[in-house]
């Protein structure tokens, strides 16, 4: 299937009965046809049209009326504004600042071979919780397909793309919709991340390309054993945050291609990839080839056409001979206690160096004497919680002054990712409000200042 | 081996596996949608929900059952679930 433009599909680039999705309907796969869509994007372009104005919210939860509204709001030449969730409260409030909105499920008009036209407006939460608006051309959203094929394009396999994440966040915007209708494969209309879809999303004989999120990667081989799948996913990316090498590691096993994980944020777009397998070399991330990096002060900073000119990131970063980077961690993951500086991605990773450590995440407690706390996820049977803590402990003192030992720790079965694949500060340090819970034991932690046998 | 549960056993269980010690049983509606709603339970949720199903009834998420989606929807949708995958296993 050839390549187009996105801002000249609708001018004879596809075929009426070439298929742009997949309905997963409870009698089968559903084949959506090209026909069907134009119709619907010339649906909400009429509607743009008659009803005027420049900023359009484009609020449809379903994947196809989504993909078909961004697209009739386009060839109306329209700045399209993408919400960071499906809230009321929040739809309300990007509502009354926009000049009309599309939302439920769309109609049909008669198709126009129009050209696309007008931009995007991604909003994303933002670190500081208000919302927060980055804007996108359509020239930009085009360059970042353009260099998403050029880099990943042989890898996509003729199966529809599945995609467990959300269709209105920068990364699922490009990976399930954009990309797709320019290469010309059909998306999965339905989200696969939930529990009551995803075995079907993947149970087709065509391979398919996954697009998902390390929140999901680590926990549906968990759900569905890969090995029952008929034919193993073509082609699975990752973005949101790092994967777990030992969550690639598992996919792997299954899809030799290995998971491609995107880094990059909305205001970047995609900045760089890797595709963890044994080679050690392969954590290390490959500027995508439309991005210029410089490491000013253990930062990264990035310039494109899609960024602008130097965008510093809230990563550390050290760069290899090779052209290539390695993530050292949020910038805002070293703390300082008592006037010491902590990196909390290296006690995190000297702590996943451990046996019987699976995964590592530390976080810095607020209180009366402030400290860190210790999230760990044990690979198998766990010995008593004393002699587990104590055993780390031990490890650790082994690199780290006793300032930077966690004093609490807690051992759920997975650390606490939410929705969006993050592993965020907030959700980690509500772990230690609740009683440490029976698992290992319930004994509590040796109190702070005891001293290490 | 029965394996069937009651929608309050069924609530207790969402309770404990998704850490929500907050919430009773009886805030919990048979029908109310779990994760669109005023539960606020988020996709993750739902996965963590359908992982610990697995692991405690035994119960096999099939490729062929479309209903699926509609079973991971509410208490009472879950509660026909675990019953009819344990019937299966059982052969009752």
């Amino acid at each position: 299937m050839s390549f187009t433009a996105l801002a000249r599909l609708f001018q004879g680039a596809r075929s009426p009965g070439h298929p742009v999705a997949i309905s997963l309907d409870p009698g089968g796969a559903v084949p959506r046809t090209w026909a069907e869509f134009a119709a619907t994007a010339a649906w909400a372009a009429d509607r743009a049209r008659r009803e005027g104005g420049r900023r359009w919210l484009l609020a449809c939860p379903g994947a196809w009326d989504f993909a078909a509204g961004l697209m009739g709001l386009l060839q109306a030449g329209r700045t399209v504004v993408l919400p960071p969730n499906f809230q009321p409260g929040t739809l309300a409030g990007l509502a009354r600042e926009a000049d009309g909105a599309l939302a439920g499920t769309l109609g049909q008009a008669e198709p126009r071979a129009e050209a696309l036209d007008g931009g995007l407006e991604f909003w994303t939460s933002g670190s500081t919780g208000e919302p927060k608006c980055v804007p996108r051309s359509l020239a930009q959203a085009e360059a970042e397909v353009a260099m998403l094929e050029r880099t990943f394009g042989r890898l996509l396999p003729a199966g529809p793309v599945v995609g467990t994440v959300p269709h209105h966040h920068i990364y699922g915007c490009l990976f399930r919709i954009l990309w797709p209708l320019a290469a010309g494969r059909p998306f999965l209309g339905e989200p696969a991340g939930d529990p009551g879809l995803f075995p079907r999303a993947l149970a087709g004989t065509a391979p398919v390309t996954l697009v998902a999120s390390p929140a999901h990667l680590s926990r549906l081989p968990r759900l569905l054993d890969l090995e029952d799948l008929p034919v193993p996913p073509g082609a699975i990316f990752s973005s949101g945050g790092p994967l777990a090498a030992a969550d690639a590691a598992v996919w792997r096993r299954r899809a030799p291609g290995g998971v491609v994980e995107i880094y990059g944020s909305t205001e970047t777009g995609g900045i760089a990839w890797r595709n963890q397998g044994p080679d050690p070399a392969s954590a290390e991330w490959t500027p995508c080839d439309d991005v210029t990096l410089a490491f000013e002060a253990g930062a990264l900073v990035v310039s494109s056409f899609r960024a602008g000119p130097g965008l510093r990131m809230e990563d550390a970063a050290e760069p290899t001979a090779d052209g290539r980077f390695r993530l050292l961690g949020r910038l805002d993951r070293i703390v300082k206690l008592e006037e010491k500086r902590i990196s909390l991605p290296e006690l995190e990773a000297a702590l996943e160096a451990h046996p019987w450590v699976a995964r590592a995440a530390v976080v810095l407690l607020e209180g009366v004497r402030p400290g860190l706390g210790a999230v760990v996820v044990l690979k198998g049977a766990a010995p008593d919680r004393d002699v587990l803590v104590r055993a780390l402990k031990d490890h650790l003192a082994a690199r780290f002054e006793p300032i930077a030992l966690p004093k609490r720790w807690r051992f759920p079965e997975e650390l606490p990712y939410d929705a969006r694949g993050k592993l965020t500060p907030r959700t980690l340090a509500e772990l230690f409000q609740a009683p440490a819970g029976p698992e290992p034991s319930a004994r509590p932690c040796p109190p702070p200042g005891d001293p290490l046998p | 081996m029965g394996m069937a549960i009651t929608a309050l056993e069924m609530k207790q269980f969402i309770i404990s596996t998704l850490g929500l010690e907050e919430l009773t049983p009886e805030a919990i509606g048979d029908e109310e949608p779990l994760f669109a709603g005023g539960l606020g339970l988020d996709s993750i949720d739902a996965l963590e929900l359908a992982i610990a199903l697995r692991k405690r009834f035994q119960v096999q998420l099939s490729e062929q059952d479309s209903s699926l989606k509609e079973h991971f929807s509410t208490v009472r949708g879950l509660v026909e679930f675990v019953a009819r995958e344990s019937r299966g296993l059982t052969g009752a």
